[in-house]
């Protein structure tokens, strides 16, 4: 066997390409970020100006920003656990392999393959309150994108249906992975199908859906796109969240120092989150 | 695993192979059955100068068709090669990236830049006003300066320097249902000439059913910024509104807006609160131009550019009207603003070649390509020659409502544009919103008036304390 | 032995609707998509009608003529390819290391190394995006695909989820492994990738989705229309002053063929890990 010292270096020596791209391209430009956010910067995002805290104290002063913070909670909240609930009804119904199952396979997963501006544009015409095939077919009246009141459920919809496809596809290969004489066994004692899932399956499961939790939780966390392209008509403030903010402050009003404030908040929240989320996976995550 | 590591050593040899590629093949047509491009080898002087672009749909077919014809006419003759490239919707915003990056080396010829860019692109040192090409006399002139409309020039006009070229230019009309107008005993070859006509029209072509919620809207307009600019244009004791002070922005940075103190928000709200006391004008914009094709509304605002679309969405299903924007009142005259895209030249550190990109911008501009745009486009001739042309008279004599557009401009005062607000997002957030809630009746008239002046006022001053 | 075959036909009827609802359900789900489809078809004064409808009443290849006359959509396919089976291979490889390391070693400073990771996922690309363009131009790799991929080249999300998948694997069998003599290196390619085809394959699929439909970056590193992917080419469509929607579900759907081969041709490999099959046999 190798001396002590040299091992310590492998895994480092496995982690060093990731790294290597996570610091070139993710924390070199936030941490520059993170320095600009003290300063009053210029449109073009050049530092004038030492200012402190001044730009975190105003935006968390600023009604639209913090409409914000509760919109993408709202977010999270609406279509985290959704998703992943639809997505685990659809792994279970696809569970067993049979001669239709690749059909529908497919079709719970094609939604994946969806681009956010295309998805963005195909619910834009189902929405619309006249002419969509939306209250149409639900014998309502509804304007979902531009009532202020339904905005944030109409734009969440949109997200859970983006994000089952891909959560179907991981909760598939978990789901066919749980060895089939455990299912067997179950059965045959005559175990109820919810019984089943929730006192067998998900536990084998479980580091999958904790994946798939932390994953849609980030996703909503960093909503944006959607509520961009979205949220154009009526009142575009009832729908914005902080990466939304983000965005609208820095490109659309050239105003880097909201912009960036926004930007560290929003990853300081999203982290908090992040951890506290972890300090249950110890207590159900079983990875025996 | 075996096919694993060899799918992975592929995909790199085939990077290698394609980063190796891609360097080399900078010139050429994004359409691709173009003739083959020059090779940047054959030497005989060629050159190769960038054009970028956002000509989406329509407009993407005939940027490419008359990028092809310069490549083919005057580009063959004088030796120079356009390449045309879409930037996706703005170009500006991947100019500002560039400068953020400083990075001018891969900065374009050419620039195809829109109104609410042109505040951000003046401040990029790398830019060359047009002035300073009429008055070097280093520079062959085919468009000579007077040869432009001053409605245009005024546009792309800042502390008196021509920034960029006009190109695809556009105003706003009003488009009405004239067969809803007949139903409901209106005259419809005497459109609303004021908005207190507008709020006649509006009611009488409301239609509620049985409960009394309506059905048809007489009107529908989202009180966006653009709008707003245009509606507010001639309420002034000189017929000309700026919106805000140093001349509406072009001769200084614009500090705040004058609407509020000198009254003309407040005049066209006491007009515009007669249209939305007919409970038949809806101010969201969920489709305008669906709703407005499928007879959900009646009277509708959009770009003259929509002319063809709007004709095409009516076909079939109601004869089409179309009119000037609505005065104020009787007392003012209505003055449209410019809408649209221009060209701007940016200096690459190479007499030669901007001398080959001015070629190229004089070529777009010229009388032909425009008339070329205008027919396929809609979009109006930027030069006064265009309108003097017998292709010019055709056209107009088979399609009357682009005529409309035209009798508009020529009307139109040339101080008359958009304020070059560089926060115009801003502006543009607040007349929506606004609008919408005092419609909705959740705000009243004052406070509509004040939270547009006010709030636009603070968002100047902090932008000002960052950038003065 | 009559009511056992009767038994058996119920069950057999009982699967059939199983597998009926199964495919019904499936149609809801891809709703979206099937709209999508028949816009494309639908000629453009029909997209938007009253009362609105789902299929064409004429059926039009008009949009999908109007995609090819305004966007050369087979070369931008092409290029999405080469960026998203280059960067989902790319990826698969740091997540695979990484997710090594944080499965099967303890070392120092590992849970907050694994953390700044899953950090990666909440900082905003359009906060990166400026810099990450400053950085590829000094290095001179505007306009080239490497350029293209570099930001792609790894996914927190990819190392999380092979970390997940590396946790469960029975820890008996590496040490097994272990008094074989097999070395760390050994038993991560001999024995650990080849057990972890499932989710190696749902990785790739994911990553290749993800940034096949990758709209910004591509175009911003890149000035020549050769180079241009899929979503640019939807956006050449999105003319504020046309109707869109036809042209534009035409592209989506040439756009999804791809991506849907994709999956078709890898979703054999999702569901037949030899984990299970281990313990089965």
């Amino acid at each position: 066997m190798r001396r002590k010292g040299l091992r310590q270096f492998e895994p480092l020596a496995y982690l060093l390409p990731a790294l290597l791209f996570f610091f070139l391209f993710t924390y070199y430009p936030f941490i520059k970020t993170v320095f600009n956010s003290f300063f009053l910067t210029n449109f073009m995002g050049v530092r004038r100006e030492f200012v402190g805290l001044e730009n975190y104290l105003r935006i968390l002063q600023d009604k639209d920003f913090l409409a914000a913070v509760k919109n993408t909670f709202l977010y999270v909240l609406t279509s985290v656990p959704v998703s992943v609930f639809i997505a685990l009804v659809l792994a279970m119904v696809a569970s067993r392999k049979t001669l239709c199952s690749p059909v529908y396979e497919t079709m719970y997963a094609l939604p994946m393959a969806m681009s956010s501006s295309v998805c963005a544009m195909i619910f834009e015409l189902m929405y619309n309150p006249s002419l969509g095939i939306l209250n149409e077919l639900l014998g309502t009246n509804i304007s979902w994108l531009t009532d202020s009141r339904f905005t944030i459920y109409a734009i969440s919809f949109i997200s859970v249906w983006m994000n089952i496809g891909y959560n179907f596809l991981f909760l598939l290969a978990a789901v066919r992975n749980v060895p089939a004489d455990l299912i067997e066994a179950a059965t045959m004692e005559g175990t109820g199908a919810v019984r089943l899932t929730t006192r067998i399956i998900l536990p084998i499961i479980s580091p999958t859906v904790f994946f798939l939790i932390i994953n849609s939780l980030a996703k909503s966390m960093m909503m944006s796109g959607l509520v961009i392209i979205l949220s154009d008509g009526g009142r575009s403030g009832s729908a914005s969240t902080m990466i939304s903010y983000m965005y609208t402050q820095s490109v659309n009003a050239q105003n880097y120092n909201n912009g960036y404030a926004a930007a560290v908040i929003a990853f300081l929240i999203t982290f908090a989150m992040m951890l506290l989320s972890f300090g249950f996976e110890k207590k159900y995550v079983n990875y025996d | 695993m075996k096919k694993l590591l060899s799918l992975a050593l592929s995909a790199v040899l085939l990077l290698a192979l394609l980063a190796g590629c891609g360097d080399k093949s900078g010139t050429s047509n994004p359409g691709g059955d173009t003739p083959a491009s020059p090779d940047a080898s054959d030497g005989a002087g060629t050159i190769t100068i960038e054009y970028w672009n956002s000509a989406e749909g329509a407009m993407a077919t005939s940027t490419e068709y008359l990028v092809n014809q310069f490549n083919e006419t005057v580009g063959k003759e004088k030796g120079i090669f356009v390449n045309s490239v879409f930037q996706g919707g703005d170009v500006v915003e991947k100019l500002k990236t560039l400068v953020q990056a400083n990075d001018y080396k891969n900065f374009p010829d050419v620039g195809q830049i829109y109104a609410a860019g042109l505040s951000t692109v003046l401040q990029m040192e790398n830019l060359v006003p047009l002035d300073t090409i009429y008055s070097s006399g280093e520079y062959e002139i085919t468009l000579q300066k007077e040869d432009i409309y001053e409605n245009f020039l005024r546009s792309y006009t800042y502390e008196g320097q021509l920034i960029s070229l006009p190109l695809n230019a556009s105003t706003m009309l009003m488009y009405y249902n004239k067969d809803a107008a007949r139903e409901a005993g209106l005259n419809p070859d005497a459109p609303p000439a004021t908005i207190e006509e507008l709020a006649q029209w509006t009611d009488k072509l409301t239609v509620r059913d049985g409960s009394g919620a309506v059905t048809r809207y007489g009107l529908n307009i989202q009180m966006d910024r653009y709008e707003l600019v245009n509606f507010l244009s001639g309420v002034s004791d000189t017929g000309c509104n700026y919106i805000g002070d140093n001349g509406g922005g072009r001769d200084a940075m614009i500090s705040k807006l004058t609407i509020g103190e000198d009254g003309s928000l407040m005049t066209f709200l006491n007009e515009w609160e007669k249209v939305i006391a007919t409970g038949g004008y809806k101010a969201v914009n969920d489709d305008e131009r669906g709703e407005f094709a499928n007879g959900l509304s009646a009277i509708n605002f959009q770009s003259s550019a929509q002319l063809a679309a709007m004709a095409s969405n009516a076909e079939g299903k109601f004869e089409l009207g179309v009119a000037p924007l609505p005065a104020c009142s009787s007392q003012y005259k209505a003055s449209a603003a410019v809408g649209g895209g221009s060209i701007a030249l940016f200096d690459k550190g190479d007499a030669a070649r901007r001398q080959a990109a001015w070629e190229f911008m004089q070529f777009m501009a010229s009388p032909d390509s425009q008339m070329y745009l205008f027919e396929n486009n809609g979009y109006l001739p930027v030069c006064k020659s265009a309108y003097e042309t017998d292709a010019y008279q055709a056209f107009i004599d088979e399609n009357p409502n682009a005529a409309v557009a035209v009798e508009q401009l020529k009307n139109s005062d040339p101080g008359m544009q958009e304020p070059m607000d560089l926060i115009n997002w801003e502006l543009n957030t607040l007349c929506k919103e606004n609008f919408i809630a005092w419609t909705a009746g959740e705000i009243t008239k004052q406070e509509c008036h004040d939270n547009i002046v006010d709030n636009f006022n603070a968002k100047l001053t902090e932008y000002i304390r960052a950038n003065g | 032995m009559e009511r056992v075959s009767a038994s058996k036909t119920k069950k057999d009827l009982g699967k059939a609707a199983f597998q009926a609802a199964a495919i019904l359900l499936g149609l809801m789900v891809l709703f979206p998509v099937i709209y999508c489809f028949f816009v494309s078809f639908m000629m453009p004064n029909q997209v938007q009608s009253i009362p609105p409808t789902i299929f064409p009443k004429e059926w039009t290849l008009d949009n999908y003529w109007n995609v090819m006359e305004t966007t050369t959509i087979g070369r931008f396919m092409l290029n999405s390819l080469i960026l998203a089976g280059a960067s989902s291979v790319i990826r698969l490889i740091t997540a695979s290391f990484a997710a090594f390391a944080f499965a099967f070693y303890e070392f120092k400073g590992r849970n907050l190394l694994f953390m700044l990771c899953l950090g990666t996922v909440m900082i905003p690309s359009d906060v990166v995006l400026v810099t990450n363009y400053q950085t590829i131009s000094q290095l001179g790799l505007v306009n080239t695909y490497i350029g293209m991929m570099s930001v792609f080249c790894v996914s927190a999300m990819n190392i999380f989820m092979m970390r997940q998948n590396f946790l469960t694997f029975s820890k008996t069998l590496q040490e097994a492994a272990y008094v074989d003599g097999c070395s760390n290196i050994r038993f991560f390619f001999k024995i650990l990738l080849p057990t972890s085809t499932p989710v190696l394959t749902t990785v790739f699929i994911s990553s290749f989705i993800s940034t096949w439909n990758t709209y910004l970056w591509p175009m911003l590193v890149t000035n020549n229309p050769l180079m241009r992917t899929v979503q640019v080419g939807v956006t050449m469509l999105n003319n504020e002053d046309g109707n869109v929607y036809g042209p534009i579900m035409a592209a989506s759907m040439m756009v999804l063929v791809p991506t849907a081969m994709i999956f078709l041709i890898f979703r054999k490999k999702i569901v037949s890990g030899m984990m299970g099959g281990a313990i089965k046999g």
